[in-house]
């Protein structure tokens, strides 16, 4: 049975392309041969198909171009030293995520600051003060701390308003002029007899 | 330093040398802008001299170098692309619509045309090319430039055969449609999907 034209004219592209098969191809050749509508479609198609393939390859050439790329093959082959690239497969955040990112030296950067300060801070402690005493908390520290302050302010402030003055104290040269003044005298000479007992000179 | 080039490039350059020409022109073709035609070039070179370790003796070395090379454009034309997006280009002709009130083309310009067939249809040629997909481009510059057969241009951009005859024929079809004041002989015909 003889393909119609219809049929004829869809394999127009595959049979001047050389890609029907031999059977098929044969048939396309016997219709143009009796058909002169069908073989003037062909002839002009395949006109076309060679205008515009010499179309396509009328560019400019640069011999330059090829020698350029293979006088980079001669760089090729040479060792080159080996450089730290980065990994463009890997997935690595960006913006404030980066700050999230694992990253060994930046963890142990960090590490290394934390033990520098602990050691400060351990050596900056006062041995001998009751409060820096091993085992204690912080507030256990800080609740003794106080107490050795309210302790000095009793010393200094209370107990000469709780105490008598001792007999023939305020001496008659000189008077305290409030309470601390008295507590001074008693705590440096016993009485004011000591104050004047150390000499003119002192004028505390 | 040692200039004498080894085995595996001499062997690398015989195969290559033959398909330069065909290449360099394909490649002109494909690409979207011509000034990235030697990183194409280059680019496709070393990748494919890299990889000739696992080039095996006997097989297609051309359809090899052409996959490469088709890749290496395609990558080129998707970053021209993005720089497009954010740039404003003026063709030959609208840089001539520009010109003073004498009408006259810049001095530039003309020097520029000194190919005859430029000033026929190359212009026209090109914005048909550009009119196409880069799939479709590719196909129908394998086949009309490289003489590719259906199944080389399958195995050449990975693609299915019925692709291939599918993309050529639409390829076809829009060049016929944009160039169709140039060759009135042939009109176009619609394509068929059977």
């Amino acid at each position: 049975m003889k393909p119609a034209c219809d049929q004829v004219l869809a394999w127009r592209e595959a049979y001047l392309d050389s890609e029907l098969d031999a059977r098929t191809a044969l048939e396309v050749q016997q219709h143009l041969a009796s058909c002169p509508s069908c073989a003037a479609r062909f002839a002009a198609e395949s006109r076309w198909q060679q205008g515009l393939t010499q179309a396509l390859g009328q560019t400019p050439l640069d011999p330059a171009l090829w020698r350029r790329a293979e006088l980079e093959l001669a760089d090729a082959d040479r060792p080159r030293p080996v450089t730290r690239t980065r990994d463009r497969t890997r997935h690595e955040p960006t913006g404030w995520r980066f700050w999230l990112w694992p990253s060994p030296h930046a963890h142990l950067g960090l590490a290394a600051v934390w033990i520098a300060l602990l050691v400060v801070h351990t050596l900056d402690r006062d041995p001998v003060s009751p409060a820096a005493r091993p085992g204690r908390t912080a507030s256990a520290q800080v609740m003794v701390a106080l107490r050795d302050q309210q302790r000095l302010a009793d010393e200094l402030l209370e107990r000469p308003a709780i105490e008598p003055a001792p007999a023939g104290y305020p001496p008659q040269s000189r008077k305290p002029s409030s309470a601390g003044d008295e507590h001074v005298h008693k705590v440096l000479g016993g009485g004011g007899a000591g104050l004047e007992r150390q000499g003119p000179n002192f004028t505390c | 330093m040692d200039a004498t080039p080894s085995s595996k490039q001499t062997r690398f350059l015989e195969l290559l040398r033959p398909l330069e020409r065909g290449l360099e022109t394909y490649a002109r073709r494909l690409l979207w802008d011509p000034q990235d035609l030697p990183d194409a070039v280059q680019a496709s070179v070393l990748h494919a001299y890299a990889a000739f370790d696992r080039y095996r003796e006997g097989t297609c070395f051309r359809a090899w170098i052409y996959t490469i090379l088709t890749r290496e454009v395609f990558a080129l034309n998707r970053r021209h692309a993005r720089r497009a997006a954010h740039e404003f280009h003026l063709g030959i002709e609208a840089l001539e619509a520009l010109a003073g009130p004498d009408g006259g083309a810049e001095p530039g310009l003309a020097a520029l045309e000194t190919n005859p067939w430029e000033e026929t249809i190359e212009p026209d040629l090109v914005r048909a090319l550009h009119r196409l997909s880069d799939l479709e481009r590719a196909v129908l510059l394998l086949r009309a430039l490289s003489g590719f057969r259906y199944r080389e241009i399958s195995e050449a951009l990975g693609i299915p055969l019925g692709s291939v005859m599918g993309d050529l024929a639409r390829a076809r079809q829009k060049m016929r449609a944009a160039l169709a004041h140039r060759s009135p002989g042939v009109a176009p015909m619609r394509w068929r999907s059977s």
